[in-house]
């Protein structure tokens, strides 16, 4: 029978879960925090990152050339990406939030949700796998006190997570912490590498 | 050099003479070093002189395709009125490879040098080098040395004095393998996903932003001052007598389970089983070497015994059913289960798939899946099947080789390990229902 | 692709055995139509630019190393290609087997089954089982906004949505989120598929991922009948296909016209048909006497109207959405009598559809304000002002403001010609009910002045006629013989007489329009009009 009233509304919409597969283990993990920040957003182009994002603007024949290094610097001040800052970055380069959107997704650096202050990743491909950086992982968990790859440990300090080959397999195993770039770390060598980020 | 050991005898350290040097980095330590000679010399030469002496090289491209450099050059039109630009791929992603980021934080203005002299022998005015995120200290010494360069005048609008511009800028990447595959990698630069564009166009028709361009890997720029310099008939000697496509040196960048890993730097047609026994020092004590994959994780893996008979050039090493590639050499001895290794790369790929094409998005996936199924124990002999069939579907159907190089890994594990995944497989096909998860 | 001039070359090649004959540059799925081969795709569309990712569309084209994708690949000359040699049909079937593995396979409960191209490939050449034993991806229903739900776990990531909405409808709002078999369509949060034209998204969906809520769960799509129509809801005159179940209009959707609206039809226009299944409808011809309302038969109605009416100046109030033929004869009768004619039209926000030339969501939101120009009536705001006592007034399926029922409280006779009756309207003397428009055939006449076919799509309530055949009795019973019994020979005595019209007819209007004289065609980016 059609109905000539209302449409029926849409049933079973609900909020994305995390979703499963193999990037379960790379990258920040993407459920929502509960809520939004209550205090107003801040701009990030103000000032000087302003004049820097100009000066940058000029080395490309476009805005949008500028959009990664523009979210580069967005988390570089915030630490992470919000979706004010895209909304931010979207109108200073002309583009749509929902295509900057898409583009933040894309690539693993960019950081979706706070994560802890100190952002562990350990690469785990094969050539660091066949030397053992599994142990390596376990060892950064459990001395954090994180216990799971990509949940932040209790005092906001750590959150350990596995990445794939980060270019240094000589070296094995690296481990970025933040942008901090550390070759040879070992399960043995573990604490002392933490030593440094308290 | 087999940096960070002190170089071996049999290498040719054409490349990596100075890593581990501080003072390389520096505009004057370089200079000291003999640095931007080849430069001065391109900037007063002809564009077309210049593709002439690197074709005469045989240099072929380092970051693993191989494809001859002088020619790629050559498909640019010069004087066609549009803006030419040049690409360095420092987006070195491929597991196993780690001799850009050597180049990068040891001889950076051994790389601006070379993208100088490519850019003004394609006829731009604009490098980009884009180096991947997670390369904090090339990126620094990079931007510094870029800056000193320009300070210095040597790039810029006016390179060295000769009238002629030449701007070199560094981009950062976020993360994402693919951005290392080149049409990927100019989608990336123009602030877009990491998207690999289908072909045609070539990127020397339309390319970043829809003009003529050339993206080259840093081992290769790299090459191009020494070759300007000594010229290309000194370059074409380095080669082995009944080869004379492969030429010059390659850095191998050597992982894994061996005694000295590290990035060595031998002529092509160097013989493998010496450099893995005498240069790389053999297995960990104790150990033997099991399998190797040479050019990087997306080469079929080989047996050490195909290694031992290897020649390692391009041609030796599609002699023994796998190619050189990046020469990321991941080596595996006998305590390694090919099996989880295998389902390691797979689930590499299919971290690292952009989603564009149906069999990678979803063939990477599933082949990571039933893998990891195997691995836990939970495997069934018609898995076999279905990992054959899906590598199949995923080669040589797609805009980029992502998905062909998930499947290589996966039809020569099951070649020549054959025992080692049957040894996983405890019960016969069993149809069960999966669940959904939520 | 671009549009072919004289001095394009031709290129000769061969697709599964059919020599082919295409201009330069035409892609291998385009030519291929041309012979009458469908390659089978789902990324490719005519109207979006090329993505190639789908992979659906691989072929094997003689001497090359890979097979190519159709959709991405041009001609060249001596080509021999094959599509459902053994390699392409290989091909396919893999792609079909991995966009099955992480879908609910839930057909039964899906909006798109039936017109769905996920079944009809895999029912075609899919394999008959899936081999795939692992957990399935899961990701939950989102509300798009405006009428557009997206149900990720049917998605092909065909991204026809994303494209449409970048390169059509310039407003990028959606996009592919993530990446690997993590993707999935996303869109930013408040930032909602709000734009004019975005319902076009779910027609452009091959399967079942984007569907209209406003559809949702109504009908099968085998259930539907479907009628070639065009839109009333503005003066674009989009062409659209009407489809009804059980004779109620349950959905419009475009219908491809190159000179017109491409492939689109703004949302609108798409939404607005509950009207056209309204139950208050005038179903009996009554006539108004001493004693009230009186239902009669239709002669002894109409010649009770031709009695009200003669012999006095008739004043029409027409609505804008009449057929041509309808206002033809509404023309001949004021005409007839000395009167005047006049229309009025409401107006709304212009939306335009910026990828395509010469299409938007129209200020004018009726369908024949141009037809009512050509034939003589007036538009205007006031219509029934200049009515006086001596008048009659003539109100053809238009409703009426308080002023308008006021001119009317002052007329002599009032005859209503209409679908239903209006709320304002406190007499008349005949009331003769008229089919709409999705009920009788008929032309309308766009914005630029090209003349389009509407056929009939639902039969009419009651005693209900076709308008234009009641106001040919009406002209009758006046003593204008009129001897129209088809809608087509009506539209021949309009053709015959106006001069705008000339040359026309049913046949040679076909169902893509032509144009009235003097006025040119339009051209969108996908070809010159015929």
């Amino acid at each position: 029978m059609t109905d000539e009233g209302t449409g029926r509304g849409v049933r079973g919409t609900g909020v994305r879960s995390v979703s499963h597969g193999p990037s379960a283990t790379g990258g920040a993990i993407s459920t929502a925090p509960n809520g939004h920040s209550s205090e107003p957003y801040v701009p990030v182009f103000t000032g000087e990152t302003k004049a820097k994002l100009d000066a940058l603007l000029v080395r490309y024949p476009t805005k949008m050339a500028a959009l990664l290094p523009a979210l580069w610097m967005v988390q570089e001040a915030r630490g992470w990406v919000s979706p004010e800052a895209m909304a931010e970055v979207a109108q200073v380069l002309g583009l749509t939030a929902a295509y900057v959107k898409g583009v933040v997704t894309f690539y693993t650096m960019y950081h979706q949700h706070p994560v802890g202050k100190h952002f562990i990743q350990v690469c785990t491909t094969t050539p660091c796998h066949v030397c053992g950086a599994e142990d390596v992982v376990k060892a950064f968990l459990q001395q954090t006190g994180c216990g799971e790859l990509g949940v932040t440990s209790a005092d906001g300090k750590y959150t350990v997570i596995e990445v794939e080959c980060l270019g240094a397999c000589g070296f094995a195993t690296p481990v970025m912490v933040n942008s901090d770039f550390i070759e040879s770390v070992t399960p043995a060598n573990v604490s002392d590498v933490l030593k440094k980020y308290v | 050099m087999g940096f960070p050991f002190k170089p071996h005898p049999r290498e040719n350290t054409v490349l990596s003479k100075h890593f581990g040097q501080a003072e390389a980095r520096t505009l004057d330590g370089w200079k000291a070093r003999g640095g931007y000679r080849a430069l001065e010399q391109a900037l007063g030469m002809d564009p077309l002189a210049i593709q002439g002496v690197v074709k005469e090289s045989g240099l072929r491209g380092r970051g693993g395709a191989g494809f001859p450099t002088g020619l790629k050059w050559s498909f640019m039109k010069l004087g066609d009125g549009k803006p030419h630009y040049l690409c360095c791929n420092a987006d070195e992603s491929e597991p196993g490879t780690f001799k850009d980021r050597e180049i990068m934080r040891w001889t950076p203005h051994a790389l601006i040098e070379g993208c100088a002299i490519a850019a003004h022998a394609i006829g731009a005015e604009t490098a980009y080098i884009y180096i991947r995120g997670e390369f904090t200290e090339p990126l620094a010494v990079m931007e510094q040395a870029c800056a000193e360069a320009l300070r210095a005048g040597i790039i810029g609008k006016n390179a060295m004095g000769s009238g002629k511009r030449v701007d070199v800028w560094v981009h950062k990447g976020a993360g994402a393998y693919i951005c290392g595959e080149e049409t990927a990698l100019m989608n990336s630069l123009e602030g877009k996903r990491g998207n690999p564009r289908i072909k045609p166009p070539f990127p020397a028709a339309a390319g970043l932003f829809g003009m003529p361009t050339t993206i080259n890997n840093v081992e290769t720029l790299a090459a191009v001052p020494p070759i300007l310099v000594n010229g290309g008939e000194w370059y074409k000697k380095m080669s082995r007598p009944d080869n004379p496509k492969s030429t010059g040196t390659k850095l191998w960048s050597v992982c894994g389970n061996v005694a000295r890993p590290g990035n060595y730097e031998v002529e092509m047609g160097f013989p493998f089983k010496d450099f893995l026994y005498d240069l790389c020092g053999g297995p960990p004590p104790g150990r033997k070497f099991k399998a190797v994959i040479p050019g990087g994780s997306s080469v079929p893996i080989i047996t050490i015994e195909e290694a031992e008979a290897a020649l390692m050039d391009y041609e030796g090493m599609v002699a023994v059913g796998t190619m050189l590639g990046s020469a990321g050499c991941i080596v595996m001895d006998d305590a390694q289960s090919i099996p989880r290794q295998v389902a390691r790369l797979a689930r590499f790929y299919a971290h690292e798939s952009c989603a564009q094409c149906t069999q990678c998005r979803e063939g990477t996936a599933w082949t990571t899946k039933i893998l990891e199924r195997m691995v836990a124990g939970d495997g069934t002999t018609e898995d076999f099947d279905t990992l054959m069939s899906l590598a199949d579907d995923m080669t040589g159907k797609t805009i980029c080789v992502l998905s062909d190089s998930c499947a290589a890994p996966v039809v020569s594990g099951l070649q020549k390990f054959r025992g080692e995944f049957e040894a996983l497989i405890t019960k016969k096909s069993v149809h069960t229902v999966p669940a959904i998860v939520a | 692709m671009t549009a072919p001039t004289a001095n394009t070359p031709m290129v000769n090649l061969t697709i599964e055995g059919r020599p082919v004959s295409v201009p330069a540059g035409t892609s291998i799925l385009e030519a291929a139509k041309t012979v009458g081969v469908l390659i089978p795709h789902y990324c490719y569309h005519p109207a979006l630019p090329i993505a190639g990712v789908c992979r659906m569309c691989l072929v094997d084209v003689e001497k090359a190393p890979k097979l190519a994708p159709a959709c991405a690949t041009t001609v060249a000359e001596g080509q021999v290609v094959h599509v459902h040699a053994e390699k392409a049909r290989t091909a396919r079937k893999g792609v079909l087997e991995m966009l099955l593995i992480n879908h609910p396979l839930d057909c039964p409960i899906c909006d798109q089954s039936g017109e769905c191209e996920l079944q009809d490939y895999t029912y075609q050449e899919g394999r008959a089982d899936s081999r795939y034993r692992e957990p399935k991806r899961f990701n939950p229903v989102e509300d798009f906004g405006g009428d557009v739900m997206y149900v990720p776990n049917r998605c092909i990531l065909c991204t026809r949505c994303v494209r449409f909405m970048e390169d059509v409808a310039h407003d990028t709002v959606l996009n592919v989120s993530e990446r690997g078999d993590r993707a999935y369509i996303g869109k930013f949060e408040g930032k909602d598929l709000t734009h004019a034209w975005a319902g076009n998204v779910v027609d452009l969906c091959p399967v079942g991922a984007l569907l209209s809520k406003d559809f949702l769960n109504k009908a099968r799509s085998w259930e539907l009948d479907r009628t070639a129509s065009v839109c009333n809801g503005c003066s674009q005159g989009c062409n659209m296909i009407v489809e009804t179940r059980d004779n109620a209009v349950v959905r419009l959707r475009p219908r491809p016209n190159a000179a017109v609206n491409e492939f689109f039809l703004c949302d609108h226009g798409r939404l607005t048909y509950r009207w056209m299944n309204r139950g208050d409808r005038l179903e009996a011809p009554t006539i108004f006497g001493t004693s009230g309302p009186r239902a009669t038969d239709w002669d002894v109605a109409l010649a009770a109207a031709a009695r009200v009416l003669k012999g006095k100046r008739v004043v029409v109030l027409a609505s804008p959405n009449l057929s041509n033929e309808a206002l033809y004869f509404l023309s001949r009768i004021v005409k007839q009598t000395g009167g005047k004619g006049y229309y009025r039209i409401e107006t709304g926000p212009e939306a335009p559809l910026p990828g395509v030339e010469d299409l938007a969501l129209r200020a004018d939101r009726a369908g024949n304000g141009r037809g009512a120009e050509l034939l003589g009536f007036e538009r205007s705001d006031a219509p029934l002002s200049g009515v006086s006592a001596g008048d009659a007034v003539l109100i053809a399926d238009h409703d009426l403001s308080p002023d308008d029922a006021a001119a009317v409280a002052r007329a002599s006779a009032v005859v209503l010609v209409s679908t239903f009756s209006p709320e304002a309207l406190t007499r008349a003397d005949v009331v003769l009910p008229i089919a709409n428009y999705v009920e009788e055939e008929g032309t309308l006449t766009n914005l630029r002045g090209r003349v389009q076919r509407f056929l009939q799509a639902r039969a009419a309530p009651g005693m209900a006629r076709p308008s234009w055949y009641v106001l040919a009795d009406l002209c009758n019973a006046l003593g204008d013989r009129q001897d129209s019994m088809t809608a087509a020979q009506a539209f021949a005595a309009l053709a015959a007489e106006q001069p705008a019209f000339a040359g026309m007819s049913y046949d040679q209007l076909g169902l893509k329009g032509s144009m009235v004289a003097g006025a040119t065609a339009g051209q969108t980016s996908l070809g010159a009009a015929s």
